[in-house]
């Protein structure tokens, strides 16, 4: 009983992974659900007797043909499924049925005469030979691990913007009188990774026509608030600069431009 | 020396690689991305970093040629090649670790949105099906938890691995010793494929899937009675048209060439045996070659062959006036600013590993010729091969010059010349002297630390070769962003000032965009005007701003302005021009991605 169950151990485990996968997202047990599993089901479902090619050659080549498989599934599944028919479980259901007559065929034919595991490559080392380079290989992948997940943090900037009259990125500010209160909906967002302080201020002329300080934001939110303009000068095609300021950066961390006829109060 | 002080010296080889590996990879862990444009890769890591990283992978070679040439004991050389696969693996992987948002301005994005598509609406249609990368990348997205845009930029490395289990496979099918597997493999995993393999380019993909068609092919030619593997070989086959192209083409001259080749070559041998170019086994496979080339043909029909159909014939009709051809090299030579330092350079960078690659078949060739009475049969044998890399090398050529596809079809050649010229060495090797052995070994580790060296600066866009990064960065992926809530829907168009300006809509499902554009029936995108048309009409700032809405300017702009400004449309005094401009107003700002909202009077 116990030599039988073995015989079909790693077929029963890519069955259980496939639906494991339905419900459980991981990176690696996707690449072995998509990349693996339906070539070796298939390779073993034409290759249920011999054990030529050995059983490194039918891993290696699990990875190409299950690539070939998926993508050729996938076609088939927007072709001749609904369009709402998970894809996943096509996959599943897939290397289900492929599993089921493996496994049957297995039955059929008996058991290999022999089962020798990863027989290819052969590579002749000593066990010191081979430990130290695995100590090495361990290092390497805890460090390409620790950039993988490094590496996918949070970006590190912040998202400045100003809108207009709707609330949308039209209909800026056309004309303000001069002397006169004027506001403008100003935004920011923080992806800096950390909570953040932010002073916004308005020049018009290299003067300052308007000030907001002391804006803090937590990592991932967004702050919109209205700047309230006064402009002293009336004249045509003034040129409103609106700057943000971070301690973090030197000044002006982001800068923002709108144009605006200043018209007499009368 | 004796074959155990040979051992000695590449076991200290390999341990010394793998030393430099971790610390390079330590190097790395110390310097993330911060999601922000960089002009080039290469400048974000420390020359500590790149010295480690070079050292690594000369440790790895000189393993795999110690134990190849002089060792010869099974396949010890496995551990130097999985030394300089994990270094050209780690490679590719560098923009995820740099935090991109994409790997590429260009195909990447439009890539991600059909990709996206499928994600978003269960399956592929008729519009997103091709190339079947999106269906591995939405797949993919779907069963890790990924997002799509993550696995759009992880998938290239999964490919280049599964390309990995091909080359072994193929190697394995190719050549029953171990040296011999050794070359192969080691020379075909490098990163030596041009037109930056790290991107999501349905082209990379086919090449490595190549691999596998070829080694199906011999497996089923090798076994003609073992329908089995026929069946795989023909799953392999109808996958091919859906990958690229091109990767139809590099097949169909593969087996062709092997059938013609193996007819010739059994005509001019000792061979009993005469060409089984209508044997019994052909007769199964032919109908099934013959039904895919008909397939390909109503495949060939679709919208997306009609496009490169297309550009082929305007190539030519530019070629017949001189412009094509002409203007290419014309531009290299200003890339280079004239000085022939800089053409070299640029030539060694841009197609380093395909030179490299290209002298070893004539190396091969040389010997074949050379030793000749004494390898006469393996000679009969290799010649096909041999031809088929020249007959792709023509084609390169003309498709070159024809339809402005550089490297592009070089590529497959690059993949194809390991696996048939790797087999001339060895044998050579087992039968030269001492001197010739010597010879053959300096050649081989030459041209596999330059093919290594030169390719890995031509993954990635640099200074070296003057053209700047085309990262898609996170703070540049947020403007798009900003600019699909914000947008006004007032039905006018959008300005961008290069060719990204697609991916306004290639940031978004496909339906999304139909029915963005609906809302917005008269919105369009286009190119900004070269140099904002400050150049041309000082007095008139941005007359030729047709009823526009938005300007998007990205810091690849910038970019390209400051690694090879007689590439750039724009000059640093364009975007000053462009901040005193009083008929924009300026209303994001990412750090990446500027936007500019058009000021109506």
């Amino acid at each position: 009983m116990g030599r039988k169950f073995f015989l079909y151990l790693d077929i029963i485990l890519l069955v259980l992974l496939s639906i494991i996968s339905l419900f459980h997202k991981s990176l690696v047990l996707s690449i072995v659900f998509l990349f693996f599993a339906p070539g070796y089901l298939l390779i073993n479902l034409l290759f249920p007797d011999v054990w030529k090619p050995g059983y490194g050659l039918r891993v290696v080549m699990s990875v190409g043909v299950s690539t070939v498989v998926v993508g050729l599934l996938g076609l088939f599944h927007g072709y001749f499924i609904a369009d709402r028919f998970p894809i996943l479980a096509t996959f599943a259901i897939f290397n289900g049925v492929l599993g089921i007559i493996v496994i049957s065929r297995r039955y059929t034919f008996g058991k290999p005469e022999s089962l020798e595991f990863i027989k290819f490559p052969q590579i002749k080392a000593g066990f010191w030979q081979i430990a130290k380079l695995v100590s090495i290989l361990i290092v390497i992948i805890f460090f390409v691990y620790f950039l993988w997940i490094e590496g996918n943090q949070q970006p590190e900037f912040t998202e400045f913007y100003i809108l207009g009259s709707e609330g949308l990125a039209a209909d800026y500010p056309v004309e303000v009188i001069v002397n006169t209160p004027s506001s403008i909906t100003v935004g920011i967002t923080n992806q800096e990774g950390a909570k953040h302080t932010y002073t916004v201020v308005a020049l018009c002329s290299d003067m300052p026509v308007g000030l907001i300080s002391e804006i803090a934001i937590e990592e991932g939110e967004t702050w919109e608030g209205q700047l309230t303009i006064v402009i002293h000068e009336p004249g045509d095609g003034q040129r409103i600069e609106i700057l943000l300021a971070d301690e973090n950066y030197d000044f002006p961390y982001r800068s923002l431009i709108y144009w605006v006829d200043v018209i007499p109060d009368e | 020396m004796n074959k155990k002080n040979f051992i000695g010296i590449s076991e200290f080889f390999i341990v010394l690689g793998l030393l430099s590996f971790a610390g390079m990879v330590f190097v790395a862990s110390q310097s993330f991305g911060n999601g922000m444009y960089t002009a080039s890769i290469y400048e974000e890591y420390s020359p500590l970093f790149w010295g480690l990283f070079f050292f690594s992978a000369f440790c790895g070679v000189v393993r795999v040629l110690l134990d190849v040439f002089l060792i010869r004991d099974g396949h010890r050389w496995l551990w130097g090649t999985f030394l300089l696969i994990g270094l050209t693996g780690f490679l590719l992987a560098l923009p995820i670790f740099r935090n991109y948002a994409f790997n590429g301005q260009y195909d990447s994005v439009v890539h991600y949105s059909w990709a996206l598509e499928i994600f978003e609406y269960g399956s592929p249609d008729v519009l997103d099906f091709y190339p079947v990368s999106h269906i591995w990348a939405s797949t993919l997205a779907k069963s890790s938890g990924l997002t799509v845009r993550e696995a759009v930029l992880l998938l290239p490395v999964i490919i280049y691995f599964v390309g990995v289990f091909n080359i072994f496979l193929l190697a394995w099918v190719f050549d029953d010793r171990p040296e011999a597997r050794g070359l192969i493999v080691t020379m075909s995993v490098l990163p030596i494929y041009t037109f930056l393999q790290g991107q999501f380019y349905p082209l990379q993909m086919a090449i490595y899937m190549l691999w596998l068609f070829l080694a199906l092919f011999l497996k089923t030619r090798t076994r003609p009675s073992n329908v089995r593997e026929v069946i795989l070989f023909i799953l392999v086959l109808f996958l091919l048209p859906f990958l690229h192209p091109l990767g139809v083409f590099a097949a169909l001259a593969s087996i062709t060439s092997f059938f013609i080749f193996e007819f010739v070559g059994s005509q001019f041998s000792n061979v009993q045996e005469k060409s089984r170019l209508f044997g019994a086994f052909d007769k199964v496979l032919a109908p099934f070659v013959i039904l895919f080339a008909s397939w390909f043909t109503w495949l060939s029909g679709f919208s997306v062959f009609g496009v490169s159909i297309k550009r082929i014939y305007q190539s030519l009709v530019d070629e017949l006036s001189g412009q094509s051809f002409t203007g290419r090299y014309t531009s290299v030579v200003e890339r280079a600013q004239g000085g022939l330092g800089e053409i070299f350079r640029l030539i060694i960078f841009v197609h380093g590993p395909g030179l490299i690659w290209g002298g070893l078949v004539g190396v091969a060739i040389l010997l074949m010729i050379v030793t000749r009475g004494k390898i006469r049969n393996i000679s009969m044998f290799l010649i096909f091969p041999i031809a088929i890399f020249f007959g792709l090398g023509l084609v390169s050529l003309v498709v070159d010059i024809i339809a402005s596809l550089p490297h592009r079809y070089i590529n497959y050649a690059i993949a194809l010349i390991p696996a048939f010229t790797a087999p001339v060495f060895v044998r050579y090797f087992d039968q030269a002297r001492r001197s010739g052995r010597v010879i053959i070994t300096c050649i081989l580790f030459f041209a596999i630390v330059g093919a290594f060296w030169t390719g890995t600066y031509h993954i990635y866009f640099s200074k070296l070769i003057r053209s700047a990064s085309n990262q898609f960065s996170m703070a540049q992926l947020k403007g798009y962003q900003f600019l699909q809530e914000f947008d006004s829907k007032s039905g006018r168009g959008i300005y961008s000032a290069l060719g990204g300006a697609k991916n306004v809509f290639a940031l978004m499902p496909y339906n999304d965009f139909i029915k963005w554009f609906q809302d917005s029936p008269n919105w369009w995108i286009r190119n900004a005007p070269a140099h904002f048309t400050y150049g041309e009409q000082p007095d008139e700032l941005g007359y030729e701003f047709v009823n526009p809405e938005y300007l998007i300017v990205t810091a690849y702009e910038r970019g390209i302005h400051g690694i090879g400004p007689q590439q750039s449309r724009f000059s640093s005094n364009d975007f000053l021009m462009l901040e005193w401009n009083n008929h924009w107003n300026k209303v994001y700002e990412s750090g990446d991605f500027s936007l500019w909202v058009w000021r109506d009077e």
